[in-house]
């Protein structure tokens, strides 16, 4: 009867040290890109109009958005606001301040749809 | 090279897992039924269901809206008393659900006031016009010989609809978004949809596990939020008098009138957010609950088994009740529970 090896019992394990390293990387970076995509603060502002999408940027830069001479976008210190709207009611001008997730400014004489994409603050406001 | 072989595999499955977690289907605001309309969906046939719910919504809107030439409900609009219009079974299905809704919200939902909803300018041709004002006690009470549902008689069976004088107008505005929201949850359910919302004009159907949806301040600047809630596979709904509204003489006037008096109703219910599968039955109660007042809309909607937050003004104080299963967070100050 042969003696056992077990220099070659251990060059057949099915996983080595470095494997198990390698699966542990790739769980954490997993969980990782789940939790990015499940929390958070808003990260932009989407302009759409007519449905498309006019205009995306991120809240990290303040800045002004002129939305094809019918209203204007107001990036400032991560939150969001419309003012020079042509509309007759301007209740988009009125909106809230927005800096949640979920929340949209809605404009529908300009047929124009500001909204805070993210996750983590509201899903969806009715 | 083994070791290499198995890293790459890993990854891959890495990529695949992670773009299954970040793919959706078509997200886009659309402007229908004098609204905005959103559509998200997540797992499953998600593309096929979007396109197939877009259509829908598209095919309905010709359907039901008042204000597309020759609709069902244009053409019923623009009959003359005792004729007979042919409309789709859609619309009998609807107008028979709101008459059942008439009779047991001892007519608070009435979708025959579309005259008077007219006469305040509130109608889809009249809703931006500027400096509005109230009509006159005369201007009506000269129409609400007209503004009974009763007087509309359907043939589900023929599919036709009879109104008894020419003067009688109707409006699915309190009805058909939540109509068309059950529909899009139905083909987002054939197609096997995991997870998403479906947003017509703030009638919700959230499929899936339950998500923080946000209800709207009645008082404050639009957008933001007085409560939250979770909730998932069930539509959400909320109707309140901030919508649709204009100011004249510092009295607040808005789109929800009150069939008995001929104007906005003045309740006391300033916002009436209702849970339930069924969102068409949520977005008539919702309605009905403003013109109901507190205590009958809290036990009408017990009645039908289903969840509700009311927000009431008095005395220039918010205050706010709820009933059934669902938790109501407070997000922020200014609110009172009763």
């Amino acid at each position: 009867m042969r003696g056992i090896d077990r220099k070659s019992v251990k060059s057949r394990k099915i996983l080595v040290r470095q494997d198990i390293a390698a699966i542990a990387v790739i769980v954490l970076l997993i969980i990782a890109a789940v939790i990015a995509g499940s929390g958070g603060r808003p990260d932009y502002v989407s302009v759409r109009m007519n449905g498309e999408l006019y205009y995306r940027a991120s809240l990290g830069e303040d800045k002004v958005v002129d939305v094809d001479g019918k209203l204007k976008v107001v990036i400032s210190g991560g939150k969001v606001s419309v003012r020079d709207a042509v509309c007759p009611d301007k209740l988009c001008e009125y909106s809230a301040l927005m800096d949640k997730s979920g929340q949209k400014i809605i404009c529908l004489p300009c047929k124009i749809v500001v909204s805070m994409d993210g996750k983590g603050d509201y899903e969806v406001i009715t | 090279m083994k070791k290499l072989i198995k890293l790459i595999a890993l990854i891959l499955v890495f990529c695949c897992i992670t773009a299954a977690v970040a793919c959706s289907a078509g997200e886009t605001d659309m402007f229908m039924l004098g609204t905005t309309v959103t559509v998200n969906l997540k797992g499953g046939s998600a593309n096929k269901a979007f396109k197939e719910i877009v259509q829908e919504i598209e095919r309905l809107e010709q359907l039901l809206s008042t204000s597309v030439p020759d609709s069902d409900i244009d053409r019923i609009n623009k009959a003359n008393g005792g004729d007979e219009t042919a409309v789709s079974k859609e619309c009998v299905d609807l107008l028979i659900f709101a008459g059942e809704l008439y009779e047991n919200t001892d007519k608070a939902f009435n979708i025959a006031l579309f005259p008077l909803v007219e006469l305040w300018q509130f109608s889809p041709d009249k809703i931006y016009e500027e400096n509005k004002k109230p009509p006159s006690n005369q201007d009506i009470f000269e129409l609400m010989p007209y503004v009974d549902f009763n007087d509309l008689s359907v043939d589900a069976d023929k599919g036709i609809a009879v109104k008894k004088d020419g003067k009688m107008k109707i409006d699915l505005g309190g009805i058909a978004k939540g109509y068309i929201a059950d529909r899009a949850n139905q083909i987002a359910e054939k197609h096997g949809v995991k997870s998403g919302i479906i947003n017509v004009g703030g009638n919700i159907y959230v499929i899936g596990e339950a998500v923080k949806v946000g209800i709207t301040d009645p008082r404050r600047p639009s957008g933001t939020v007085a409560f939250s809630v979770r909730a998932g596979n069930i539509s959400i709904v909320t109707s309140g008098d901030y919508e649709k509204c204009y100011f004249y003489d510092n009295e607040r006037y808005h789109h929800i009138i009150d069939g008995v008096t001929g104007s906005p109703a003045k309740s006391g219910v300033i916002s009436a957010t209702v849970i339930g599968g069924n969102s068409a039955l949520a977005d008539s109660l919702a309605t009905a609950a403003v013109v109901m007042g507190l205590e009958k809309s809290l036990a009408l909607i017990q009645s039908y088994s289903l969840s509700a937050l009311i927000i009431t003004e008095k005395d220039g104080k918010l205050h706010y009740n709820s009933t059934g299963d669902y938790e109501f967070t407070p997000e922020i100050d200014g609110y009172e529970r009763d």
